[in-house]
């Protein structure tokens, strides 16, 4: 009985073909509503400003040169070259020891992490008068 | 292709220009859906157009930085349909074509039909809740979850509106004869 009730509750596709077909016939021009609302729109999102993340990428650029920028430096000037400036006395002290490191850390803008932490590897590595061991 | 839930969330949080461009997209992809509801009601086309552009104004009000941005719960035609036909009525209102207070269904069913074509002769003898309720199902496709939604009122109530337009329909001599095909 309920799938009976049911069937009634659909109407043939012929009739449901030709209200769809009937219904179609809306001959209404709408240019100037369709101009309106896109300056209507244009007016109401204007005010937001593009995302910050717009800049990632050139960021993301950014790094990748410095990094490539270190690695170049890195592996081309060795701190025991002796062209290196990294590798002295910085603080003029008469020796190269740890200070020299920390001087170097907060007075040069262009030594890198990896200079610091060399430095300071090969002052640990070294004997008491200063020399290879 | 993008769904319409990923068009809202952009007009909800992308910038200017997205959002500009999905709303745009929205407007275009439901426009005609929106034109044939206002129509179905005003039956004339200034104030058909007036009541679209009144509905996708209200849309885009829905979206900062008026608005709190929308978040859909059922399909978009869904939403707009009570808006469309809240705005088609209004138009109606204010051009003096029905009478101020509440919404009185059955003034419509007096209005003459724009065509004079059997089936929508047969529809405007309808009642105007049960022809409202054939026409999303039949037309818009509408599911009957989604005809309770945009109505507001229970499926029980969908069911019974189509089960009685069907039943009247099925008697009526114009449209007897595809029941019996």
């Amino acid at each position: 009985m309920r799938e009976h009730d049911e069937q009634h509750d659909d109407l043939p596709e012929g009739l449901i073909s030709a209200l769809r077909k009937g219904d179609g016939n809306v001959r209404v021009m709408t240019a100037k509503v369709d101009r309106e609302l896109a300056s209507l729109a244009a007016d109401h999102f204007a005010t937001r400003r593009a995302p910050a993340r717009v800049f990632r990428p050139v960021w993301a650029a950014a790094a990748a040169l410095a990094l490539v920028a270190f690695i170049v430096v890195e592996f081309q000037a060795p701190l025991e070259s002796p062209r290196h400036p990294v590798y002295s006395d910085v603080d003029g002290s008469g020796s190269i020891d740890i200070a020299d490191v920390l001087a170097l850390a907060r007075d040069s803008d262009s030594v890198t992490q990896a200079e610091l932490d060399a430095f300071a590897a090969r002052i640990v590595s070294l004997s008491p008068d200063g020399e290879d061991s | 292709m993008l769904s319409d839930e990923e068009l809202v969330e952009r007009c909800n949080s992308a910038d200017g220009a997205t959002a500009e461009r999905a709303f745009n997209l929205l407007y275009e992809r439901h426009k005609a859906f929106v034109l044939r509801v206002v129509a179905g009601i005003v039956n004339d086309n200034a104030l058909a157009l007036d009541a679209m552009q009144e509905t996708f104004t209200f849309l885009l009000r829905q979206f900062p930085p008026t608005g709190d941005g929308l978040t859909l719960t059922a399909k978009l035609t869904t939403y707009l349909y009570p808006i469309a036909k809240n705005s088609a009525i209004s138009q109606l209102r204010k051009a003096k074509r029905l009478p101020d207070g509440d919404f009185v269904p059955d003034d419509l069913a007096a209005a003459e039909p724009a065509d004079s074509d059997d089936l929508l002769v047969v529809l405007r003898e309808l009642p105007a809740e049960r022809r409202e309720v054939v026409t999303l199902r039949f037309i818009h496709d509408f599911s009957i979850t989604d005809i309770a939604e945009a109505l507001d009122v229970p499926v029980g109530t969908v069911k019974l509106r189509l089960h009685l337009a069907i039943r009247q329909l099925r008697k009526s001599t114009k449209v007897k004869h595809f029941f019996d095909s």
